[in-house]
């Protein structure tokens, strides 16, 4: 019994030394923060960098799935940040929003099917879960961009980078494939394979519970919105173009109705459509590197060039 | 977890056909309610009762999302202890009695896991979480209590509601309960007794949990967001070295889910006093296949030895007879996991991989070496792949794409984490090989401050770098 509750409290001693040391590294900025290793991650850290950001708060901050995290926030303008997320929701980037006490002037909404993912518990338990906010601002060490894992992969990849820098004097051929996975970079047969199960997929309406929960989760968002708003954000629904097959689907169809019905637009704002379409895809959902540079021009000119047109 | 194009991870559907969800290990709730239920289990005025203060946290723990799912466990309970008891103490028909029992279990057992297969998913019914588990665990019991000799004192309780609330503790104990290790009724019952707070072997119930809930949260759980890839359709653009990097994680996360799971169990009934079976023994540095099913899953490769391979007749009735009961122990071991025919396969795979094996081995024995080892491994992994597609014609799709990406690039995205996440499993195996145990003899002085000290380190990481969890991958079985 003696020895092994002395072993227990050795234990316990060895885990709060190894913390300690972790905690005083990362203070020392031994080394850089992650970007993250896995979808999951890198979306709780794209919070945790809107959360704990020194910056002043940006005046456009961009919330959606993947579709909208291809646009980068250069493309579109300075002191722009894209909080949509991989994999994820409006819902969740808008529930990080609310909570961060960072309200922008203006948050772009994109909606689509995506809403009927609901929010991320993951993202949201990892930048809000008990106590997690206070110990993350304090040590920035216990944050997600400073995962030992995801330190030695980032560390690991710098090295065979270097590795590889010296034997062949470029960094150009390895970058390619460090890269977290990406079913964007797609071959094109699996494209028209996504495209066809996207138009497969949709080619049936929603009914019954399915709907009903796909209306609940309109509503959580109109509720969300609703909140912003009274904080002084303007926001402003939008949808990411993309394949014509895939939009030309019946449940699209029904999608944009409802939207419409219970975000009327005579109460909320809605982003027009660029006028120009054959929106090209990398692979059948999300827009390849050019287009979501073409498709951010546009929301420069639309929302904050000088003179921005007036939405309806 | 959701992916870029709205697909679900297969895995994660499969637990939404669950009837419930159960309240996992790594879970807050469990925290408190591990935490609350250790604390009166102790205290004095409740000695007396501990055995019944367990069983009704049990329930209350297999009915926190579903208390309707509680029923089912109590009509499981009632018929075992009622069967037992009578193969006991009856004069006559004790194998009546023993094989209605069974034919309950087994058909309480098929309608909520086979009814789809066999109605060609006509009918597709939820599975009651842990179904499988204590189904087995009954049926165990009723052919425990049918092998006990005149002689042998029996271990069920001449007082019907003793040995029903001894039942009621066997089966539904919360540890074991959702995912095993499944228990031997003899092993178990002779184990009830009045537990002391200063009896609880620490060290055993330390190194299990911390051990344990390390290969969960951090390996397992960290792993899944890799493997994922190699769900249907996103593996047709995986290079063979980055496909085959991801199928060893799996293999690895795999293992360390499951093991996770038992050595937390083993750890969790400890701190209770009781002493449940390891459940796995390093499988993955087994030389031959048969070694493999004595290493993993322990609990189940037993109860399918015992109480099918030994009545089919084993190994005593000539070569193909062996070779047969080999195939079909297997095969049932299989459909055990999931009522899909790719789990069939995977069982007939394995049956056919034990009797192949043997009929080498007879004509050429040996030990086997770090060859064999690896083979053994190689045939393992490849096998998991029914795991991983319900859909056997994704499995060979999968085999055809890695033999077509040859010349494709390391996708260092997923191989680097992979790798690094898959380390911990390599290592855990690695230090238990003989040679490396000998030499670690020499060093006993420090051994367990080394010991101690990796364990600080497994805590800091599960602090700082856990993965998200959805659930047990076993839970769906």
């Amino acid at each position: 019994m003696a020895s092994s509750t002395s072993s227990s409290k050795r234990i316990l001693g060895f885990a709060f030394i190894a913390f300690v040391l972790w905690q005083a590294l990362t203070l020392a900025r031994i080394f850089p923060p992650s970007p993250g290793i896995s979808q999951g991650q890198i979306n709780a850290i794209r919070g945790e960098n809107y959360i704990y950001s020194e910056l002043p708060i940006p005046r456009l901050v961009l919330i959606g799935s993947s579709t909208v995290a291809r646009i980068k926030a250069s493309y579109v303008g300075s002191h722009v940040t894209n909080l949509a997320l991989d994999g994820g929701c409006a819902q969740t980037g808008l529930e990080i929003l609310l909570r961060s006490h960072r309200t922008p002037p203006i948050v772009l909404v994109e909606l689509d099917e995506t809403l009927a993912r609901k929010t991320d518990p993951f993202v949201i338990d990892a930048l809000f879960g008990w106590g997690s906010e206070p110990i993350h601002r304090a040590l920035p060490g216990t944050r997600q961009s400073y995962q030992p894992g995801a330190i030695a992969v980032m560390l690991f990849n710098q090295l065979i980078e270097h590795i590889h820098y010296l034997r062949k004097g470029s960094k150009q051929e390895i970058t390619a494939s460090k890269a977290p996975p990406d079913p964007t970079a797609a071959a094109q047969d699996l494209k028209n394979q996504m495209i066809t199960l996207k138009v497969e997929q949709k080619s049936h309406l929603m009914r019954g519970k399915v709907l009903a929960d796909f209306e609940s989760e309109v509503l959580h968002i109109r509720e969300q919105v609703d909140q912003l708003r009274s904080q002084g954000s303007r926001v402003i629904f939008f949808r990411v173009p993309g394949e014509k097959a895939v939009f030309d689907t019946p449940l699209e169809r029904q999608d944009q109705e409802l939207f419409h019905r219970l975000l009327p637009t005579h109460v909320y704002e809605w982003l027009p459509s660029p006028r120009s379409v054959g929106w090209q895809t990398s692979d059948g959902i999300h827009l390849n590197d050019s287009e979501a540079m073409r498709y951010g021009a546009y929301l420069r000119t639309t929302l904050i060039s000088e003179n921005p047109p007036k939405l309806k | 977890m959701w992916l870029h194009t709205g697909e679900e991870d297969p895995t994660i559907i499969a637990y939404t056909r669950l009837w419930s969800e159960a309240m996992l290990f790594n879970s807050w709730i469990f925290v408190v309610f591990g935490l609350t239920t250790f604390i009166f289990y102790y205290l004095p005025i409740f000695r007396k009762v501990q055995v019944y203060l367990l069983i009704g946290a049990s329930f209350f723990f297999y009915a926190w999302e579903n208390p309707w799912l509680l029923s089912l466990l109590i009509f499981s309970i009632t018929i075992n202890s009622l069967t037992s008891y009578q193969v006991t103490y009856a004069n006559s028909n004790r194998l009546t009695w023993a094989t209605s029992g069974v034919v309950v279990n087994l058909l309480v057992l098929g309608f909520f896991k086979y009814t789809g297969l066999l109605s060609g998913h006509l009918i597709d019914l939820p599975l009651p979480i842990g179904i499988s588990f204590y189904t087995f665990e009954g049926i165990s019991l009723l052919m425990d209590a049918l092998s006990c000799k005149e002689s042998d004192p029996s271990f069920v309780e001449a007082s019907r509601i003793k040995h029903l609330a001894n039942t009621a503790f066997f089966v539904a104990f919360f540890p074991h309960l959702i995912a095993g290790p499944i228990l031997k009724a003899r092993s178990l019952y002779p184990q009830i007794s009045s537990k002391y707070f200063k009896d609880i072997v620490w060290c055993r119930a330390s190194r299990s949990l911390i051990t344990g809930y390390f290969l969960k949260l951090v390996v397992a759980d960290n792993l899944k967001d890799y493997t994922f890839w190699l769900s249907y359709p996103y593996y047709k653009s995986l290079s063979t070295s980055t496909g085959l990097t991801l199928l060893f994680g799996y293999s690895m996360q795999i293992f360390a889910d499951f093991a996770g799971y038992s050595l937390i169990a083993i750890g969790l009934a400890a701190l209770f006093g009781y002493t449940l079976p390891a459940n796995f023994n390093f499988p993955y540095i087994s030389r031959s296949l048969s070694e493999f099913w004595r290493r993993w899953h322990i609990s189940l490769s037993t109860w399918l030895r015992d109480y099918l391979y030994f009545p089919l007749g084993g190994n005593r009735k000539g070569n193909i007879r062996t070779y047969l009961n080999l195939m079909i122990v297997m095969i049932l071991g299989g459909l055990w996991h999931g009522a899909a025919w790719s789990y069939a396969i995977w069982g007939l795979y394995h049956g056919l991989g034990l009797a192949i094996e043997r009929f080498i081995t007879k004509r050429r024995p040996g030990d086997g070496n770090l060859f064999s080892a690896l083979g053994v491994f190689l045939f393992v992994s490849f096998g998991w792949l029914l795991f991983k597609f319900p859909q056997f014609d994704q499995a060979i799709g999968f085999a055809k794409i890695m033999l077509i990406n040859i010349r494709g690039g390391m996708n260092l995205g997923l191989i680097l984490p992979t790798l690094l996440f898959s380390l911990p499993v390599i290592i855990y195996h690695f230090l238990n090989i003989e040679s490396l145990a000998k030499l670690g003899k020499n060093f006993e002085g420090l051994i367990p401050i080394l010991r101690d000290a990796t364990l600080g380190f497994l805590v800091f990481l599960i602090v700082l770098n856990s993965g998200y969890s959805n659930g047990f991958i076993y839970f769906q079985f």
